[in-house]
């Protein structure tokens, strides 16, 4: 797997991964850890670019999850109730983590975990720029 | 027929007899079955079994038993008769005063005398108390027109047969009360594993003793290092106080090199510099280090056991010496430092054992003692399971069980931790406990797996999470009912048309947000059908060329099988996944579940 990390600022200032290859057992931590280390550095707001991912495995999808978890632990203002109560009435969305693009085959994973239930997926990158 | 052939016949009506019963989980299922054998051997038409209450006192007028299983009833007698049957009578009465002591009774049947209408001329019965040892469990009763009817060869068989269930109640009895031990076990696991994952880690334990030392120093920045993996080098494992931090950049240090950190590690002694901009150290600072602009500057060795396991750093951008007492306060911290971290690795290493392999090898334990050992025992039903771990174990489960107070209703779970170890091994006993407790109280599929979301987010603060499958199976007529959280769907095999389908429901992973919304739905299985459960493990198969097995595989795998039994069919795809990955060694569990209606 391969990461590129570009930034861009949109209202927000958006740190963008373009992930390349799998995001599997073998390279999840990978991809958790560079998110952490941006993280630290400062990120808030980041788009995974999946263009080019030709597998999420489970593993995958907890590193996915963990970044979510991560970025939305630094707005403890946006409440735990809001985001419950958006999750249920299906109009929650992670202001801070965005995807870009999966394939057909990562899309129907993402799906199955229920992922598009909390993460907005964009077709491209301006869009999912723009929507910060 | 020649006696010996008729006594041929009757000793395999018999071992069958005794198999049927002793293969079946639940006794009181296959007890018509017993019945229906044994009152043909006798050559007679009519019994019935009744079976006490194990709460119910030894009444003298009878009462406290159930009819269990019935054969062949006359009209008048027939079950849907609740005054016939709901009362006490002679046979349970005799059996309450201890009178049905015998291996048979003769019983004068004062149910069959009280009733009117049609009772095909049945006026007595001989009894035979089913017993384990000297607790009585039940009563089997064969009628006939006149105690004559009762060959003493029939009776003989009647007590042979008797005593065989009353084994095969007892071994059930036994049985339940294992399940109930294992129940047990997963709360005391639940128990541990909640302190295991409440536990401060090592990590956090060291950023609070950093920040204590460097408040109390009112030193400008702290940080402690921990021996790498590779020898004479340290790692920064909590800084505070730094410009640049340290742990984040992964900062490393030379414990050989002639540095202050070297020489106390080595003479397991305090070292102090008061100035480092004026001592011969400067020079040889690495850039990243020099940039802090450190110039007081003190190392305490951590030691354990007469070594030097770690070192606790104090620094100040101004030029200090540490006074006896400031010193003798940083030692003291150092102490406790060094008995946190011992204890704390001490404790990963228990944990840990030897390594990954071991820890692997516990994790294995506490997911395989969760799996059942055997297959629900549903007439019109087949079961059949596999499991298999991986290198990493990834925490899959399932589980079947029955539904209390809903007779023919079977729970069945699978679910899929992602994470690997002891964690996940024990974070999936935490949940499979909680979804299990959850069902058994009755909640429908959907409810249970949100309420079951909610605890185990509750009891389980930790980064894992998990998918989950849960549906409510009825027997009688094939009807599902399910939710799913975020698991990998289910395949339908439509036996009419050798097609698969997926069990298409909106759900989100367990153990992720306090509030989810599951969907419900219901399908029929027609007999035939099969449903065949599996977790990711065997669609993220993965070959040498790193390609999946996917679920396209797995459906022509299972089409290829229709017309198979559930066992056949699991075990050609297990054969499927096996060739397709050849010697790629996998990384996650595999688990499959089939079930079939007949």
């Amino acid at each position: 797997m391969e990461i590129v990390v570009s930034n861009q600022v949109s209202h927000v200032p958006v740190t963008i991964f373009q992930v390349k290859g799998e995001i599997s057992a073998a390279s999840y931590e990978q991809l958790q850890q560079q998110a952490q280390d941006a993280f630290k550095a400062g990120m808030r707001n980041l788009i995974l670019d999946l263009t080019d991912v030709t597998i999420v495995s489970s593993a995958g999808l907890r590193a996915i999850h963990s970044i979510f978890t991560l970025l939305q632990a630094a707005f403890p203002e946006e409440s735990a109730e809001a985001i419950h109560k958006g999750m249920k009435e299906g109009t929650f969305k992670s202001s801070h983590l965005k995807l870009v693009r999966p394939t057909r085959h990562v899309r129907e994973t993402l799906k199955m975990a229920g992922y598009d239930m909390f993460l907005e997926i964009h077709p491209n990158q301006q869009e999912a720029i723009a929507s910060f | 027929m020649s006696s010996e052939s008729d006594l041929i016949e009757k000793l395999t009506t018999l071992n069958h007899i005794a198999e049927t019963l002793n293969q079946a989980a639940d006794v009181k299922s296959v007890l018509n079955q017993a019945l229906a054998e044994l009152i043909k051997l006798m050559g007679l038409e009519t019994g019935w079994i009744f079976l006490k209450d194990p709460a119910a006192p030894d009444d003298p007028e009878g009462g406290g038993y159930v009819l269990a299983a019935h054969h062949n009833l006359p009209p008048a007698l027939t079950i849907d008769k609740a005054d016939v049957w709901g009362t006490g009578c002679t046979c349970q009465g005799l059996q309450g005063k201890g009178e049905l002591d015998k291996a048979y009774n003769q019983v004068h049947c004062s149910r069959l005398a009280s009733v009117g209408g049609d009772r095909r001329g049945l006026v007595t019965h001989a009894s035979t108390p089913l017993r384990s040892g000297d607790h009585v469990l039940g009563i089997l009763n064969v009628a006939a027109p006149d105690w004559a009817s009762f060959k003493p060869e029939a009776l003989t068989l009647l007590t042979n047969v008797g005593n065989q269930i009353g084994v095969a109640l007892e071994r059930a009895r036994l049985f339940d009360l294992v399940q109930e031990r294992r129940i047990h076990e997963q709360a005391a696991l639940l128990d541990f594993s909640s302190q295991l994952l409440g536990r401060l880690d090592l990590d956090e334990l060291m950023r609070y003793l950093v920040e204590e030392v460097r408040q109390m120093l009112q030193a400008d920045a702290s940080a402690l290092l921990l021996p790498d993996e590779e020898p004479g080098v340290l790692d920064f494992r909590a800084a505070s106080g730094w410009h640049v931090d340290p742990v984040a950049e992964r900062r490393q240090v030379s414990a050989e090199e002639g540095n202050g950190l070297a020489l106390a590690m080595r003479t397991q002694r305090p070292f102090l510099e008061e100035d480092m901009g004026k001592s011969d150290l400067a020079s040889s600072l690495p850039d990243w280090l020099r940039a802090e602009g450190f110039r007081g500057h003190a190392v305490v060795p951590l030691l354990a056991e007469g070594r030097s396991i770690g070192a606790l750093v104090i620094d100040s951008r101004q030029p200090r010496r540490l006074d006896e007492s400031e010193l003798r306060l940083l030692r003291l911290m150092a102490n406790q430092a060094a008995i946190a971290v011992e204890k704390a690795r001490l404790h990963q290493q228990e944990v840990k054992g030897q390594g990954l392999e071991k820890e692997l090898a516990i994790g294995q334990q506490i997911q395989l003692s969760l799996l059942p050992e055997i297959h629900p025992a549903v007439p019109g039903w087949e079961f059949a399971t596999f499991y298999q771990a991986a290198r990493l174990v990834g925490g899959d489960f399932y589980d079947f069980f029955d539904l209390p107070g809903e007779p023919d209703r079977l729970g069945l779970i699978i679910a899929d931790v992602m994470g690997k170890g002891v964690p996940a091994a024990l974070f999936m006993a935490v949940s499979s406990t909680v979804i299990r407790t959850t069902a058994l109280d009755g909640h429908s599929p959907a409810a249970t797996l949100m309420q079951a979301n909610k605890l185990i987010l509750r009891d389980s603060p930790s980064d894992l999470f998990l998918t989950a499958f849960y549906g409510v199976l009825d027997t009688r007529n094939g009807r599902l009912v399910y939710a799913n959280a975020g698991h990998n769907r289910p395949l339908w095999l439509h036996a009419a048309t050798g097609e698969s389908e997926e069990l298409v429901t909106h759900g989100t992973v367990l153990a992720t947000f306090p509030e989810i919304e599951l969907e419900e739905c219901e399908i029929e299985m027609a007999p035939g059908d099969l449903l065949v459960f599996y977790t990711d493990g065997v669609t993220e198969a993965m070959n040498a060329d790193h390609e999946l097995f996917e679920r396209e595989r797995l459906q022509a795998a299972v089409a290829a099988k229709a017309q198979a039994s559930p066992k056949e069919l699991l075990e050609a795809v297990v054969d499927a996944v096996q060739a397709f990955t050849a010697d790629a060694p996998q990384s996650d569990d595999m688990t499959l579940v089939a079930v079939k209606r007949n």
